[in-house]
């Protein structure tokens, strides 16, 4: 009898077919969030004011620990609606948990590109006015 | 540091930095010669780089500003080569912000042409070692000028700012010393092997006042 069930269940999970029935979904919720607010040589920002807003509500602020992070509990809200803001002297830095996390911070290009670049800019400027200074003289 | 960020100032305050960097810069540059462009631009190169200079001093981190050599090299030009690199600063390395440019030159710009004016004084001493002692102090004057400024903007700000102004000043104190010393130095070297690499003083023409 109970091997007649048994097939009888299989029987029914095989003809049911995937499209109908009960869809498999995933959520999330995140319980506590890590924001790191560093500087563009890497150093950590420690003892910097952090504050989350909501639109324009401002729902939770606190500051950096001496690693440069600050914890933050959304408690029930999403973390995706919300803006984060970091300033201390001049500095200010913003951030939002987007569907592509934190990661849209863009590849950088090396320093020594840049600073290769810069070099190639004042050369320029150098170069043209030595150019226009030799004219000038003959 | 010295650099302010984007978002942090009002834009009448932004305006009126780019205003205020522009005039000067029309003012310094009027009687420019296409002579003296390679030097302002060799100098602007090294004052480029020399934000990539970082030293973390307590929750912060500084970087060296060397407005202070602009203003011993090159005059009443500094002020336009000091506006020339916090854009390439800028624009490269983000350090600042585009919004800031005026308010930061002129944060930057101002202190160097203040250097200068004090490495003019060297005429009024007549010990060898003048070029040294008063580029010393040139250069200090110049970071702490700029940290002075920076301080007063962000005291405009509001009350809150009053102990970040008074961090940002402690902060830029191990900057002030470095400078004071790597500016003395250069001053004093350039002096012996170089002299009419130092801006020359009042009067005698070429890239004077």
């Amino acid at each position: 009898m109970k091997k007649v069930a048994i097939y009888a269940v299989l029987a029914i999970l095989i003809f049911a077919g995937a499209a109908s029935g009960h869809r498999m979904l995933m959520g999330y919720s995140i319980e506590e969030l890590s924001l790191s607010v560093f500087y563009d040589d890497g150093t950590p920002a420690g003892g910097v004011a952090v504050k989350a807003y909501d639109g324009d509500d401002l729902v939770a602020e606190g500051s950096t620990d001496s690693r440069g992070v600050f914890t933050f509990r959304p408690e029930g809200r999403k973390v995706e609606d919300l803006l984060f803001v970091t300033s201390s002297v001049g500095h200010r830095a913003e951030t939002r948990i987007g569907a592509a996390g934190v990661a849209a911070v863009e590849p950088e290009i090396p320093v020594a590109m840049k600073v290769a670049a810069g070099f190639g800019y004042l050369l320029g400027i150098a170069g043209i006015s030595m150019i226009y200074a030799s004219k000038k003289r003959r | 540091m010295v650099h302010i960020s984007d978002g942090v100032l009002s834009p009448p305050i932004l305006a009126g930095g780019f205003l205020l960097a522009g005039a000067i810069i029309l003012l310094t540059l009027r009687d420019v010669k296409a002579e003296e462009v390679p030097k302002i631009s060799l100098i602007t190169a090294a004052i480029f780089v020399a934000s990539l200079v970082h030293f973390p001093v307590g929750p912060t981190s500084v970087h060296l500003v060397m407005n202070g050599l602009a203003g011993i090299l090159l005059g009443k030009r500094a002020f336009a080569s000091v506006a020339v690199a916090l854009t390439l600063q800028a624009v490269l390395f983000q350090h600042g912000g585009i919004s800031v440019i005026g308010v930061n030159a002129v944060n930057m710009g101002i202190p160097a042409l203040l250097a200068w004016q004090i490495f003019e004084g060297r005429r009024g001493l007549s010990s060898p070692k003048r070029e040294v002692v008063f580029g010393a102090v040139a250069g200090g004057f110049a970071v702490l000028g700029a940290t002075l400024i920076l301080s007063a903007e962000l005291l405009i700000l509001g009350e809150a700012f009053r102990e970040i102004a008074a961090l940002v000043l402690a902060a830029h104190v191990p900057i002030i010393l470095i400078e004071t010393a790597v500016i003395g130095l250069a001053a004093g070297f350039l002096q012996s092997v170089k002299p009419e690499m130092l801006i020359r003083a009042r009067g005698s023409g070429h890239g004077g006042a």
